[in-house]
């Protein structure tokens, strides 16, 4: 799907606490905002590093969304189960979900567009 | 994992409580509008892309998006500016690539900017109808760069004058042509036509102009086509290489508008080289490239079909008139597939199969054909010949090519009737004298024939081969039935045929010598034996005799004669000499053919078996006639042929021909009878327009006979004229 | 590898709104949600509304980040709820339709809310012209909706001071041509509905002074001729006489893609038309109107939808249809004289056409095989026609071949109804080959279990009405509904026992099953009831005298509103009692005024 060399198969995202998740990148990548923080050209910190923190999350919260990571991965491949959220948690998860920008189909397509630029050599190796 | 949270307080998971106010809001701002200085400046790694994109989201959250919207909107033309200014100095050749260089810059940092204000993006912008970031850089650097007035010339005038250069023969970069057109593209095609695409078609219109000028005053046809062919190539692997896809019609019409379709009549009519001199001289190559040049202006091929069609229409004339081709029939219709052959390759090989063409080469044949009317009697000739002996040896599929050749030609006859006609009595000849190569072969025109013009064509012809057949089976059987030796009778091969399928002429008997007249009697005592209620009658016109004769000094000689011709001879057992008088009195024989038998009996070189005084070549009535005994040949078998031309005499000629009108009578009627009767009434014009088109698979009838036939017809009270409209007729039940 | 949009951000949304107490969970955590993002408050709002977990003190919690508010329907909605709603800082857009219990002193709470841009207080009765003027200090409204409330012309001509108005839905409201002039200063108004007002000819000349104007409504009035008015594009003048539209020496024609003039009288049809550019039309319903004479179809090439329901139009004028059928998708021919013998004239000419309702005409089967020639056909109502399944039926009743399953042909059709025809048993069976079936209606007193077996194994049925037939209790238990079936309506089926009905729906738990002894239960629970007219934009409920609303019910022209509104609970009980004695009064022509369209 993409052709960015994959220099590791894990990141790591650190919570307002301190608390590091160390998860695949695929996993991470379900996250828009995440898969642009690492896939970015120009060479920002989070690209460099490999990981990413998130000093407005708690804990609690980025524990859940790693955890809904792995369960969307699951769920696309077919195995369909439940997803408990406790009331509790409902607004804050809701918040970093849209600000983690979960899935949204719409800017994808330009997203695409200009990776594929990216990756047709435009930036000096055109071909003759 | 951690604990839970306790619930009492209202804990944020955002641990900075952020206020709702413009400082802040400015303060934000500064933040990002530093972030987008350092992308500018490549100085971005080591910011943090979450602290970024929290900021942008924090603004957009607060109901600042529009400040961010426009701040961000502000710093990137600001930037664009200064890229404007670093772009307008370099020198030189390094324009365009301080410019490529300086695009793909941006378009990198574009990405990133977007990236970071992606939560921007996707909310703000929609949502308050704004255009989306990426596409707001690109509209951007349009505005700044593209239509910066010091760059937006010179970037044309580059462009152009570099693509001018490759036209003369010189290398240069494609690839930061093909950057450079494409940024074009990504900016929007309207971009591309105004910025590039528009003045490159003109220039290029005035270049190929001027280019094709020099070349039609230096170059013959064949020369200008190949350098345009050229050059339209060259237009073609010039887009595809670094041009927009969607220029390439474009350009190629400028160079087909230019360099063809303004000088298509000048090519076409070029004296020495032009499209006849191609025709005449078979140049496939230069013929198939001005096709495939000329289909693709308007009017291209329709401009060479009628310059075609004209040249092969008078080269057909003269054929067809040319007073010594039409001394040999058979060499004029070999001269007419010759032509059909040639152009039928150039078309094939050359024009593509164009069925437009393969049209007017079929109208072209067909008005040439029919300015002879002797056509049709030729290619009967023609057919008549290959099946005596033209076809001999062939094998069975060559054969069957000359026929399907030949019958090329009898498509395009008018008169197809008069065909019929001659073929009818040249078929005739060849079986009553047994002279054809093949039944085979006759058997196959037949069916050709038959296909083509249907079965009551044929009827006749069939009809023909049915008698020979059925005579062969009456001969066995007559000689099986004939117990008793006949010793010396003479030994006789009947055809009988069936009266109306063959084009014979009723003609009185002659006198057959005796001992004919005995073999003949019992031969229609055998038939009519078997075949009741007929009535046979002996064609003393058409048969043929061989006879055994000894000479003066005992040179036997066997003679093959005609049948009046052995009567003539018979006579001269019982006599030595006899006078014109006596003959006619004796046989019977009707006094033109007589005068034509005793021609060639005696006035005739080397076959001379009668002896006339006094000697002339004309037969009077008062000639005395002598038994030859000097006559000599070299040859056992000495054939005395009637002098009967291949080719008809005039006088034959105009008794075909009437008989074809009088057949023609008829069937005009029956047409308009047919006609009337469905529509029962039907004015003048049309009439004669649905009769030409009934009978026109025959032959082309002639409005004024139509026109007597119609009277013939109301006199007779099949029709009646209507008493208000003179030109209306209407059908009597 | 495709991306569900916002799943998450929806499965948080349904744990907060699950029920009462999942709400105080989160709720006492705080006070505002000032950082949630506009869109997110506006949907969780949303859910709450429909799960019925609004109060109006947690209204509080929304007030720094809702933008949208939909309360319509809402009887409880008071000046309670008002007060919190003037609160909101955010508040762009305020559905209060069908609100019977806001009043004008409860309009007070809005007064000056800059940030308000569309209002709807359509059906409020008890907001007067006093109510409007508490609405005059709020400067940036766009949209208003007042149709039906208790409005008078002078407060109607109040109306003018909303300078930035671009929808005014004055319906219903006894606005006469003196309002109406002064509203001429709206010059931004593009969507203008007066229907059922005072208006006259006189008023109407006004009308051409609006430069943006392309909706107008002006059903139920005295307006007779319609000036030329340069951008209208929509135009209803259902229920009037018409004489004109566009003036006659207009050198440009009124390009109208919209024209509804259900039920209108024409003084001279050709006149009327010959002045409208008929190219240009591509909605057009003259159901129940005066016209004979149809030739002003001929140069209406684009139509697409066309209804010409109760019209005087036979076999012999289906011509007309047919010549300008290329575009037609939607095609009503309800309650007209067309027989068998006017369909094949159409088959072959409307190649696009999805929609053909063909209810209570003399169709029979003979019909069937040009109707199975329209290859794009989604939607076909037989209902009341003289369909019998059957072709070549003579007098034996030998040699007869099923008619049903010449509708094979149709393999996009959805939806079929056939309610009402002479259908038996025997002529079902050939239903079950229409695979891509999801909504089927039968009704009739003669089908029974055989047939409802015979329809059981079409895959993609959602809907099922099986009205009136004699199912036994053993027959329904035995039935089998797949996966996809949503909704099973037995109603009528009067063999049924409790017992069997209360089993079955116990044994598939996810169906609604719809039957007079159980009616009372599905009205309480199914959340869905209400999700044809929330979950769509207030826009389109607005809409509802003019718009084909596609609901999955029964009548695709019926929109079931929500029954609260009209029905106390000791009401629906009774109602529940007198249906069981008289299963006939299931039929929607009983239902009340408001819950069908006219």
């Amino acid at each position: 799907m993409e052709g960015t060399t994959k220099k590791a198969e894990m990141v790591k995202l650190i919570s307002a606490e301190g608390f590091e998740f160390v998860i695949d990148k695929q996993a991470a990548m379900v996250s828009q905002t995440i898969r642009n923080m690492l896939t970015s050209p120009g060479g920002f910190s989070e690209t460099q590093q490999g990981q990413v923190t998130f000093p407005e999350i708690s804990t609690h919260i980025l524990e859940k969304i790693c955890q809904y990571f792995y369960w969307s991965l699951q769920f696309a491949s077919g195995k369909e189960t439940e997803f408990h959220i406790e009331p509790e948690i409902t607004l804050d998860l809701m918040m970093a979900a849209n600000y983690l920008h979960l899935g949204r189909a719409q800017s994808i397509a330009q997203d695409y567009k200009l990776r594929a630029r990216e990756q047709c050599g435009f930036f000096g190796k055109a071909s003759k | 994992m951690s604990a839970p949270k306790k619930r009492n307080f209202k804990i944020e998971a955002f641990k900075h409580r952020v206020e709702i106010d413009p400082k802040y809001a400015e303060k934000t701002w500064r933040i990002l509008e530093h972030a987008i200085h350092e992308i500018y400046n490549h100085n971005a790694s080591g910011l943090s892309f979450e602290e970024l994109y929290r900021n942008a989201y924090n603004m957009v959250l607060h109901k600042y998006g529009e400040k961010l919207y426009s701040g961000l909107v502000a710093t990137m033309t600001s930037h664009l500016k200064e890229i404007s200014r670093s772009i307008e100095a370099a020198q030189g050749g390094l324009f365009l690539e301080e410019l490529n260089r300086k695009w793909e810059e941006h378009n990198k940092a574009l990405q990133m900017i977007r990236d970071i204000l992606m939560y921007m993006d996707r909310t703000f912008v929609p949502i308050n109808h704004k255009t989306p970031v990426h596409e707001l850089g690109l509209n951007l650097w349009r505005d700044n760069i593209i239509y910066s007035s010091k760059i937006q010339m010179r970037l044309l005038d580059t462009l152009l004058e570099l693509i001018q250069r490759e036209r003369t023969g010189e290398v240069i970069n494609r690839g930061l042509m093909r950057n450079i057109t494409k940024m074009l593209m990504d900016l929007g095609s309207s971009v591309y036509q105004e910025n590039f695409e528009k003045p490159f078609l003109d220039v290029s219109a005035s270049f190929y102009s001027l280019e094709s000028q020099e070349f039609i005053e230096c170059c013959d046809c064949g020369e200008y086509l190949k350098k345009a062919e050229r050059r339209l190539n060259e237009e073609i692997e010039r887009v595809s290489h670094y041009l927009d896809n969607k220029s390439e019609s474009k350009i190629t019409l400028v160079v087909e508008t230019e360099m063809i379709a303004n000088h298509m009549q000048r090519l076409v009519h070029m004296e020495n080289s032009g499209l006849v001199n191609m025709l005449v001289d078979d140049k496939y190559e230069d013929l198939s490239r001005m096709y495939n040049l000329f289909r693709r202006v308007p009017e291209g091929l329709s401009m060479i079909r009628e310059v075609m069609t004209t040249h092969l229409r008078e080269t057909g004339r003269q054929l067809v008139t040319d007073p010594d081709r039409l001394k040999d029939p058979v060499d004029f219709v070999q001269h007419l597939l010759d032509a059909k052959d040639k152009y039928d390759k150039i078309i094939s090989t050359a024009f593509n199969n164009d069925k437009a063409f393969q049209n007017g080469l079929n109208s072209s044949f067909e008005y040439f054909i029919n300015l002879n009317n002797r056509s049709p009697e030729f290619i009967s000739l023609y057919v008549d010949d290959k099946l005596r002996k033209g076809l001999k040896g062939f094998s069975e599929e060559d054969v069957e090519t000359v026929l399907d050749k030949v019958m090329m030609l009898f498509r395009y006859l008018q008169e197809k009737d008069v065909f019929e006609k001659y073929y009818k009595q040249h078929l005739a000849k060849r079986l009553l004298s047994g002279k054809t190569i093949s039944d085979d072969a006759e058997r196959s025109m037949i069916v050709k024939l038959k296909t083509e013009c249907g079965y009551q064509f044929t009827s006749k012809l069939e009809g023909m081969f049915t008698d020979m057949k059925t005579s062969q089976d009456t001969m066995q059987g007559f000689y099986a039935s004939q117990s008793f030796d006949t010793g010396d009778s003479p030994t006789l091969a009947v055809q009988v045929l069936t009266t109306g399928s063959w084009p014979t002429q009723p003609s009185p008997p002659c006198n057959l010598p005796a001992e004919i007249l005995g073999v003949c009697e019992r031969f229609r005592a055998f038939y009519l034996g078997t075949h009741t209620g007929r009535r046979l009658t002996w064609q003393t016109n058409m048969g043929t005799a061989d006879l055994k004769a000894t000479f003066g000094k005992g040179q036997k000689h066997e003679l093959n004669v005609s049948t009046y011709q052995m009567c003539i001879l018979m006579l001269f057992n019982s006599s030595d000499h006899l006078s014109y008088k006596e003959i006619i009195q004796a046989t019977n024989i009707p006094a033109a053919d007589l005068k034509r038998c005793l021609q060639s009996l005696a006035c005739v070189k080397g076959k001379n078996v009668l002896r006339k005084e006094p000697m002339s070549k004309d037969i009077a009535e008062d000639d005395a006639f002598y038994f030859n005994d000097k006559f000599t040949s070299k040859f056992f078998k000495v054939k005395i042929g009637t002098v009967v031309a291949q080719k008809e005499s005039e006088p034959e000629k105009q008794e075909t021909r009437q008989r074809v009108e009088e057949d023609r009578k008829p069937q005009i009627e029956a047409a308009i009878v047919r006609i009337m009767k469905s529509r029962r009434v039907l004015d003048h014009n049309n009439i004669v327009a649905e009769v030409t088109k009934q009978l026109q698979a025959r032959f082309l009838p002639n409005p004024v006979v139509i026109k007597k036939r119609i009277e013939s017809l109301i006199e007779r009270e099949f029709l009646e004229r209507d008493k208000v409209d003179r030109k209306l007729y209407r059908y009597l039940a | 590898m495709a991306m569900d949009r916002g799943r998450l951000v929806r499965m948080c949304i349904e744990s907060a709104s699950a029920d009462a107490g999942s709400v105080e969970r989160w709720r006492r955590q705080r006070r505002t949600l000032e950082r949630l993002p506009a869109h997110l408050a506006d949907a969780l709002l949303r859910s709450l509304r429909h799960r019925r977990l609004l109060f109006p003190s947690l209204l509080e919690v929304f007030q720094h980040s809702v933008e949208v508010v939909e309360l319509n329907g809402e009887s409880s909605v008071d000046a309670e709820w008002m007060v919190y709603l003037g609160a909101f800082r955010h508040l762009r857009c305020l559905n209060l339709a069908d609100c019977r219990s806001v009043n004008n002193s409860a309009l007070w709470a809005v007064t000056g809310m800059s940030c308000l841009k569309e209002l709807d207080l359509s059906r409020c009765s008890r907001i007067t012209d006093d109510g409007i003027n508490h609405l005059l200090s709020i400067p940036n409204l766009e949209k208003l909706f007042i149709s039906e409330t208790g409005l008078t012309t002078d407060g109607a001509m109040l109306i003018c001071s909303f300078k930035n108005l671009t929808m005014l839905d004055m319906g219903g409201l006894p606005v006469t041509d003196k309002a109406l002039f002064s509203l001429q200063i709206l010059t931004r108004l593009e969507y203008l509905d007066l229907w059922g007002s005072k208006i006259s000819d006189d008023g109407a000349t006004i009308l051409k002074m609006f430069p943006r104007l392309s909706f107008l409504n002006l059903a139920w009035t005295n307006v007779t001729k319609v000036p030329y008015i340069p951008s209208i594009a929509s135009l209803n003048m259902s229920n009037c006489v018409i004489h004109s539209i566009s003036p006659r020496d207009a050198s440009k024609h009124a390009p109208l893609s919209k024209l509804l003039v259900h039920g209108a009288t024409f003084a001279d049809i050709g006149e009327v038309f010959s002045k409208l550019e008929g190219s240009y039309m591509t909605f057009l319903d003259i159901s129940h109107s005066s016209i004979h004479s149809f030739c002003f179809l001929d140069n209406m090439k684009e139509l697409q939808h066309l209804d010409l329901s109760a019209c005087a139009i036979t076999d012999d004028l289906v011509g007309h249809v047919a010549h300008i059928g290329g575009n037609l998708r939607f095609l009503n021919l309800n309650n007209t004289k067309i027989t068998s013998l006017g369909l094949p004239v159409l088959a072959g000419s409307v190649n696009n056409l999805q929609t053909l309702l063909l209810s209570h005409t003399s169709i029979d089967d003979t019909a069937l095989s040009y109707i199975s020639m329209l290859p794009s056909l989604l939607v076909l109502d037989l209902s009341h026609t003289n369909v019998k399944g059957f072709t070549g039926w003579n007098r034996e009743g030998l040699d007869k071949t099923h008619s049903l399953s010449l509708l094979q042909n149709l393999i996009h059709l959805e939806s079929l109804n056939l309610e009402d025809t002479l259908l038996r048993d025997d002529a079902i069976q050939p239903l079950s080959l229409l695979r891509e079936l999801k909504y089927l209606y039968l009704k009739s007193d003669f089908l029974s279990d055989i047939s409802l077996h015979a329809v059981s194994s079409l895959p993609k049925l959602e809907f099922l009405g099986f009205r009136g037939g004699v199912i036994t209790d053993y027959g329904l238990l035995f039935y089998i509904p797949k996966s996809m079936l949503s909704t099973l309506d037995v109603r009528g089926c009067w063999l049924l026992t409790n017992d069997a009905l209360s089993s079955f729906c116990k044994m598939h738990p996810r169906l609604e099953v719809r039957h007079e002894q159980i009616q009372m239960l599905n009205v309480d629970q199914s959340p869905n009831h209400n999700a044809a007219t929330s979950s769509a934009s207030p826009l389109k409920f607005r809409q509802k005298r003019e718009k084909m609303v596609h609901s999955p019910g029964r009548y695709p022209n019926v929109i079931y509103a929500d029954e609260r509104i009209k029905y106390s609970r000791e009401e629906l009980f009774e109602l529940q009692l007198s249906q069981l004695a008289d299963p006939s009064l299931c039929h929607p022509d009983k239902l009340p005024q408001l819950l069908r369209r006219d």
